[in-house]
């Protein structure tokens, strides 16, 4: 099975500190194996597309994973696995500018709820923002004291998410748009659905699928 | 970060599981959780990072490291804390 994981610099296993074998013109890295042992604890761990939001690091890797395979929530957990190409379309540059995306869907977002709280005039300032700075100094100001239960004041998240999108911190700006998602439902769907918006913005921006298939693993990529 | 998401793990109870963690005492799930709040917060990925360098670098000093008058210090400083 082909999946995708995300490494430190220099394909460094983040919570392990395992550096994993690179691929090279002979071919794809050596294969790392998991210690014997829980698989979903201890197993090598990688992520279906609609998990890729929930795990950003600094490299994106298209990996090949053997048996035996998990699949839980959130990741799969494999006996094996190995890396076969680094996705170089995610680089600092594709960070930011997925920050961003996430911080213009929170401000759709909260623009809809004004509007459908009679808030008109705030969904349009907030609409009208060009730029980060803007939005996060709009968003700011509407939020003002108000609750984050409120109307107005689920506005701070966009202006959070603005803030960290301008900083390039690309991890909070996401969590903030998925909190957002959380609040407007009022559960944990609406976080889901926000995570896998950004699955598929990541998806699609880094023409994951395209890479797969042009790996010759399109058919097994999942 | 406070989290809005039930399930998720705040900064605060991240901090506090930090030593559970090193120590491999987490549930998997609790561990799973761990480990995504850290994917989301550059803040705690900074602090899980000095905690690693800091259990490094602790676990290589020997008592002899410790110059006799940071030691003593140290001592005093304990010893103060525990009264007040």
């Amino acid at each position: 099975m082909f999946a995708y994981k995300f490494l430190a610099a220099g394909a460094i296993a983040p919570f392990t500190g395992r550096a994993w074998p690179q691929p090279g013109p002979r071919g794809p890295g050596a294969w790392i194996v998991a210690p014997q042992g829980d698989l979903a604890r201890y197993g090598v761990h990688a992520c279906r597309l609609d998990d890729l939001s929930y795990w950003h690091d600094e490299e994106l890797w298209l990996v090949e994973l053997g048996e035996p395979i998990l699949s839980a929530r959130f990741q799969l957990a494999a006996g094996r696995g190995r890396l076969l190409q680094r996705i170089i379309a995610w680089n600092a540059a594709s960070a930011r500018e997925y920050a961003a995306a996430c911080a213009w869907r929170a401000r759709d977002l909260v623009a809809e709820a004004l509007d459908r709280a009679g808030l008109a005039a705030e969904a349009s300032a907030l609409r009208a923002c060009l730029d980060l700075v803007s939005l996060q100094a709009s968003a700011t100001a509407i939020a003002g004291d108000a609750a984050r239960d409120e109307p107005r004041g689920l506005v701070a998240y966009a202006a959070g998410a603005a803030m960290r999108a301008r900083q390039g911190r690309f991890p909070e700006a996401s969590l903030q748009s998925a909190h957002l998602g959380a609040a407007l439902t009022a559960g944990e769907a609406g976080a889901e659905h926000e995570r896998a918006w950004q699955a598929r913005w990541l998806a699609h921006r880094l023409q994951l699928r395209e890479i797969a298939a042009r790996s010759g693993v399109g058919a097994s990529a999942v | 970060m406070s989290a809005a998401i039930a399930s998720e793990l705040t900064c605060k109870e991240l901090v506090e599981l930090v030593t559970d963690y090193f120590e491999d005492r987490l549930a998997t799930d609790e561990n799973r959780r761990f480990e995504l709040h850290v994917c989301s917060c550059t803040g705690c990925r900074v602090n899980l990072a000095q905690m690693r360098a800091l259990v490094r670098a602790a676990g290589r000093l020997v008592e002899n490291d410790v110059p006799v008058a940071v030691r003593d210090g140290l001592l005093r400083t304990f010893r103060a804390w525990k009264r007040t």
